[in-house]
């Protein structure tokens, strides 16, 4: 009613505006002007975390956005390539940062980067992209053409022209699947910026659009990676390294009655061992409905690497649901090579100290990057693998200097008697009357006893050794990211160890900092051993696991223990 | 669930119209502005388009979008070397392939009508009466690039009504022969594909059909623009002409106003008059050397050879008003031309 | 670890716990997530099924919303018809084609009418330079009240792509009313307007204000069309009140036609200006000509190293009276650090010939970096031609 009237009110005045003085501004109705006001403070709060993004020298350039107050910020992958580690980002405080690569994800075509010198940068709230609907506004904010020569980035206003869109990738690289198409102009210079929901939250990184013959200028067909598939991809970019995306080992076509069969598919492939066979139909993938082949590309390519995603498949009219892990597009060789070139012996020339000629200062922001093969920041690898340890051995109590046999003790689910007796130059386990031994001087992934347990000795064993050698002296040891242990439940911090030809992932709560599973793959092309380690108990200084729980493959079993006796 | 609340609110405005007007809700909360309002007219429209394949040759692309226009599957989509292929396949909404007949084509507007073998409800109402005014807000839906595939639902470009107008001259003929109303957008449309897109109002009208991409010819850039409904209607009902529907005059290139333009050898330099003859219609009405021709009987003569295609369309006896440039001054005389003698 | 220890789990079993894993806590957050968009999707297919079932538009679905979008197309209208008188036609006569081969996939430039607004009621007309690519010798300019006069053409801006014409015997014309550029603020709606398509009526294309103070302070940005069938008009606000000109522009480069690759591109200028604008007030002298300042430099292109780095002097140019050789290196102009061509343009953008710079250079003969003052020149002819360095990446 008081806007009817208002509306009324504000007719009368126009009119008679209109003929007392021709000069006047004309009268904009106020449900108007109030969506000018709601974009203008959009906008403002958008444009605040969105950077420019440039080499070393300030040259070239691209767009991001900060997206945590110490700095983290989004890009695209093809914006940083070629930068070298450290890069300049302008901010519209006028500010030019420094700022160091932290990860990148070539296939996904994104960047984490880290703008430096605070702890306080203005950062975007990240949004829901799966809640976007086709027709929403939106806003893009970036250095099209480089034209924020005064660091006051552009602004392009357009609605969501399509969502969960597919583009091929060039290669195996710069896919972009299930991504946000947009209207607002996205040119040459906004890549790796923000897209903006109406709001001013992020709800994806503008990367890419369908150019025409005049060139590589905006038509109004420009793509942003959806930011719930960098969501998933966040932690692993923060441990530093060129992080892969998935493939199920399978491939799907549509057949005439369009349905989404399996078209071709690995008999090496985890799907494989969960089932799924040649000509079944996929009708559910990671929770959404698939009828087209695209819907299919588009589920895969939101996970990383290692991810494990529902599926449900239909096979002569049975409904088959099962748990799939996805596996790497690329080896982990093969994506270093494609992005770093091939393995050389000689040291990088990035890695020499200034060399002369060289006019520049040396960099105050040094400490901030660490080269090594495989990572494209080292350092961030480090910082996470002892940030996780460290609030491990915070939680669960420093086990360094129990370096004694451990005898646990306890029943299985039948009530039979179990007992572990663990150190480091033998482990035996009992159960009723069996008995297994390992010896770690053998090769140990030939001894993956007890027998369909897939290694639980060995997961036993390593866990003790983990426990007592921390991630500096295990091995090879490195922060992955983070990942569900099943459907719908938390992502868990993931360190991956390698001891000899044994490549474990170990898993720790993101609450409590507990190290909450081992799964250890002694096998290539085989189920690993999942050891799940629950139901923590404290005592004094140290907390220790009551439950093992272990399956492989479809087995499983749950090993409850009583005691743990550090003998002498 | 804040979604499923505003619609809720919005059942019982249905259910309750009159009522519905009288409370006029309050502005919308900050939170839940216009949410939903696109997505649900693009709904709408969806299952009243369709993709459209045919062949495509070389670097030309094999794709459109279309529009059904009536309940037993007619589809206007726009004209193109994809419909002289084999085969030409309409999928529909629901993800669905069906082969079609082309019905009719119209070299002059560049549409096609196509028909595929299945009735549906969802069917665009065409109407006589122009929708959409300048300034008013439009979606395009278009297949613009190929991005939807299958089932995928089209995508929306948003933006407003330009102008409605005829725009004859900025045509390049050879192009688009048409001249009648177009309706011009700045919603950028002359994208591959897009063709045959639908161009609807906020109340899911539709103002017309995205057409054949043209460039400007006197720009040369890339003109946005939709029939209008109306001559889609003209067309479906067979109502239009396959010729030029303004009847171009019959061009005499008999008729002589007795003028000698400057000639520096350029085509394109300014009709300057160099000699009137003697006993002329020139001479009559007092043109003089060094007088610019501006226009000839409305249309401008920016050159030579503006000039000389005015002058063919001139009818011996027929009076006109010429305009000149004398000094800084312009004059607008009337001058009847006589028959060229040979 | 010497002492033998023990820890009884079973007798823990029932005093000091700690908390079970969280995993379901977690279930349960998503849970509800999931359960929150099927209801949303369940919403939507509702609201359709309504709709269509009772033929009702998608009006009624949302009343405020489509209501508001109306009262904003409304509010487009009444701005564009307020500032319509001011707009005037304008029509060009002979010429050259002035650029050969394509800019941005556009072949003739500068052809067809054109838009001019209208600054003084007295006749003084500001248009944008493109519109006289093809230099035509006679320029024709229709006012809104459908007269034709004669045009002369003032002076012109070759840097802000404006010129100023007059056209005589009017007293009357309708000057549009101006918003300063302060109080333009990014994100209000844009409306550009041009009368290129050959009627009276001028076609609108809506969007917003993307960014000020552009190419060295001099444009607002917007992203509502921009092209050669509105250049010369002007870009207004929700109220009808003059932002700017619409014009081409490029900030890599100064030739009249550099800009119009990004026709319709979501990247367009508009010049604020008015008729006190100290620019309009220069260009009333017939023949005033502001051009884009000169250096007379080649430069080396030595990514490693800072400063500018030089190749080639032009004879006689600025830096060769400054005493600027070969291999002498810029370090600063105008007191900032410059390193690339972009810094230099955009340096450079600031500044017009005829105006004095102030630079820090280091000379290769006296090793020894010193402060140089010099005079901006005039380019020697209107360049067209490639940067004389590789143009930065963009991504």
């Amino acid at each position: 009613m008081i806007q009817f009237t208002t509306i009324f009110l504000l007719t009368l005045v126009c009119f008679f505006g209109s003929l007392a003085a021709q000069e006047d501004s004309l009268q904009i109705p106020e449900s108007v002007q109030r969506i000018e006001q709601d974009r203008i403070d959009a906008i403002a709060k958008g444009s605040r975390c969105t950077v420019g993004v440039f080499g070393p020298q300030s040259q070239g350039g691209g767009s991001g956005v900060v997206i945590s107050p110490d700095g983290y910020a989004l890009s695209n992958y093809h914006v940083v390539e070629g930068n070298g580690p450290f890069m300049k980002c302008s901010m519209n405080d006028g500010v030019l940062y420094d700022s160091v690569i932290v990860g990148i994800d070539p296939v996904g075509d994104v960047a984490l980067i880290k703008l430096l010198g605070r702890d306080d940068f203005p950062y975007a709230t990240l949004a829901d992209s799966d809640a976007v609907q086709q027709g929403d506004d939106c806003f893009a904010v970036g250095n099209p053409f480089l034209l924020a020569t005064n660091f006051q980035p552009t602004v392009t206003w357009g609605v969501v022209s399509g969502v969960h869109r597919y583009q091929y990738p060039s290669g195996t690289l710069l896919e972009y699947a299930d991504c946000i198409q947009t209207d607002a102009a996205i040119n040459p210079g906004n890549s790796g910026g923000p897209l903006f929901n109406a709001n001013g939250d992020l709800i994806g990184i503008n990367g890419r659009g369908s150019f025409e013959k005049r060139g590589r200028v905006n038509v109004g067909v420009g793509y942003a990676i959806s930011i719930n598939q960098i969501k998933l991809f966040l932690d692993y970019l923060k441990s530093g390294r060129i992080i892969d995306h998935a493939t199920i080992g399978a491939t799907v076509a549509t057949d005439d009655q369009g349905d989404v069969r399996v078209s071709n598919i690995l008999e090496t492939s985890d799907a494989w061992r969960r089932g799924l066979r040649y000509d079944d139909k996929v009708t559910k993938f990671a929770g959404r409905s698939i009828r087209t082949v695209n819907q299919f590309k588009n589920v895969l390519g939101i996970f990383p690497k290692g991810f494990r995603v529902p599926i449900s498949f239909e096979r002569e009219g049975a409904q088959i649901e099962t748990m799939v892990r996805l596996t790497g597009v690329h080896s982990a060789e093969k994506l270093t090579e494609m992005i770093e070139g091939p393995e050389v012996e000689t040291k990088k020339i990035e890695s020499e100290p200034n060399t002369e000629g060289d006019t520049e200062e040396p960099n105050e922001h040094a400490d901030w990057y660490q080269a090594r093969r495989g990572y494209t920041n080292y350092h961030f690898n480090k910082l996470n693998r002892q940030r996780v340890w460290a609030s491990a051995i915070d939680s669960q109590g420093d086990f360094s200097t129990a370096t004694n046999r451990w005898r646990l003790s306890g029943v299985d689910d039948d009530k039979t008697k179990v007992q572990m007796v663990l150190s480091d130059d033998k482990s035996g386990l009992e159960i009723g009357s069996k008995t297994w031994v390992l010896d770690p001087e053998t090769e140990l992934s030939d001894q993956r006893v007890p027998e369909g347990t897939g290694g639980l000795l060995i997961a036993i064993h390593l866990w003790r050794n983990f426990l007592i050698l921390g991630p500096e002296k295990f091995g090879d040891v490195y922060y992955f990211g983070s990942a569900p242990l099943d459907q719908n439940g938390p992502h868990y911090q993931i360190l991956v160890a390698t001891r000899g030809t044994i490549e474990s992932h170990l898993f720790f709560n993101p609450e409590t900092g507990q190290l909450a599973a081992i799964e250890v793959f002694p096998e290539l092309d085989s189920d690993p051993c999942l050891l799940k380690l629950k139901e923590y108990r404290k005592d004094q200084d140290l907390s220790v696991p009551a439950t093992f729980e272990y399956s492989h493959g479809f087995n499983r079993g749950k090993l409850m223990i009583e005691t743990l006796e550090f003998l002498k | 669930m804040k979604t499923s609340l505003t619609i809720l609110a919005a059942f019982c405005f249905l259910a309750t119209p009159a009522f519905a007007q009288q409370v006029n809700p309050k502005p919308a909360k900050r939170d839940s502005k216009q949410a939903g309002f696109f997505q649900t007219l693009v709904d709408m429209a969806q299952p009243k388009m369709v993709k459209v394949f045919g062949a495509g040759a070389g670097r030309v692309d094999g794709f459109a979008t279309g529009i059904i226009v009536s309940e037993d599957g007619k589809i206007i989509t726009t004209q193109g070397v994809f419909l002289d292929g084999r085969e030409v396949r309409v999928v529909t909404s629901d993800g669905v392939s069906h082969p079609a007949t082309i019905l009719n084509r119209n070299r002059v507007s560049q549409m096609a009508l196509l028909k595929i073998d299945r009735g549906t409800p969802d069917y665009f109402e065409l109407t006589t009466d122009p929708v959409g005014q300048k300034g008013d807000f439009v979606v395009a839906l278009t297949n613009a690039f190929k991005v939807a595939d299958h089932e995928e639902p089209l995508s929306a470009t948003a933006g407003v009504i330009s102008l409605r107008s005829s725009i004859e001259a900025w045509l390049n003929k050879r192009d688009l022969a048409y001249a009648g109303e177009l309706v011009l957008i700045d919603a950028i449309t002359s994208n591959p594909g897009a063709g045959g897109g639908a161009v609807i109002m906020g109340d899911g009208n539709l103002v017309g059909m995205v057409g054949k991409i043209i460039n400007s010819s006197e720009t040369n850039t890339r003109l946005n623009y939709a029939i209008p409904s109306s001559v889609l209607l003209q067309f479906v009902n067979g109502e239009l002409a396959e010729a030029t529907q303004k009847e171009t005059v019959k061009a005499a290139g008999n008729a002589d106003l007795g003028i000698a333009l400057f000639k520096l050898g350029g085509r394109s330099d300014p009709a300057y008059i160099d000699r009137v003859k003697r006993g002329t219609p020139a001479k009559e009405v007092g043109l003089k050397p060094d007088d610019m021709i501006v226009s000839i009987g409305g249309e401008k003569t920016a050159t030579v050879k503006d000039y000389e295609q005015a002058l063919l369309k001139l009818r011996p006896g027929e009076e006109i008003f010429i305009i000149v440039k004398r000094g800084r001054e312009l004059l607008r005389i009337a001058i009847t031309p006589t028959e060229k003698k040979q | 670890m010497s002492e033998q220890r023990a820890i009884d789990l079973k007798a823990l079993n029932s005093s000091s716990l700690l908390p079970s894993p969280l995993e379901g806590e977690g279930l349960g957050v998503r849970g509800t997530a999931a359960a929150a968009l099927r209801s949303r999707r369940f919403g939507c297919l509702l609201a359709v099924f309504f709709v269509l079932s009772l033929n009702t538009p998608a009006i009624a679905q949302q009343p405020d919303a489509f209501q508001t979008m109306m009262l904003t197309a409304k509010a487009f209208r009444a701005a564009t018809e307020k500032v319509q008188p001011s707009l005037v036609t304008i029509e060009s006569y002979g010429g050259v084609a002035a650029v050969q081969g394509r800019i941005g996939g556009i072949r003739k430039q500068g052809e067809g009418n054109t838009t001019g607004i209208v600054i003084s009621s007295d006749g003084y007309i500001v248009t944008s330079t493109f519109n006289f690519i093809q230099k035509p010798p006679v320029i024709t300019v229709v006012t809104s009240d459908g007269k034709r006069h004669t045009a002369q053409i003032m002076g012109q801006d070759n840097i802000r792509k404006i010129c100023l014409l007059k056209i005589e015997g009017v007293s009357d014309l309708k000057v549009p009313e101006m918003v300063a550029e302060k109080e333009v603020t990014v994100g209000q709606w844009a409306v550009s307007i041009g009368v290129g398509y050959g009627d009276m009526s001028p076609a609108v294309s809506m969007g917003i204000v993307s960014a000020k103070n552009r190419i060295g302070g001099k444009a607002v940005q917007t992203d509502a069309n921009i092209s050669p069938a509105n250049y010369g008009g002007p870009l207004v606000d929700i109220k009808g009140r003059m932002i700017g000109i619409c014009v081409p522009m490029d900030p890599q480069s100064q030739s009249t036609g550099a800009g119009v690759q990004w026709y319709d591109s979501g990247i367009g200028f508009a010049i604020p200006i008015d008729a006190d604008s100290p620019v309009i007030k220069r260009l009333k002298e017939e023949g005033v000509e502001v051009t884009p300042p000169f250096l007379g430099i080649k430069l080396m292109a030595v990514p490693e190293l800072e400063g500018l780095w030089i190749e080639e002097v032009v004879r006689d140019s600025p830096a060769d009276k400054a005493g600027i050789r070969r291999e002498d290196c810029i370090r600063e102009i105008d007191g900032e650090k410059v390193s690339d061509m972009l810094k230099l343009r955009q340096i450079l953008n600031r500044f017009e010939s005829g105006q004095e710079v102030e630079l820090k250079i280091w000379f290769e003969e006296t090793k020894e970096v010193e402060k140089r003052t010099l005079l901006l020149g005039k380019p020697p002819k209107p360049k067209d031609g490639p940067p004389t360095l590789e143009p930065p990446k963009i991504k």
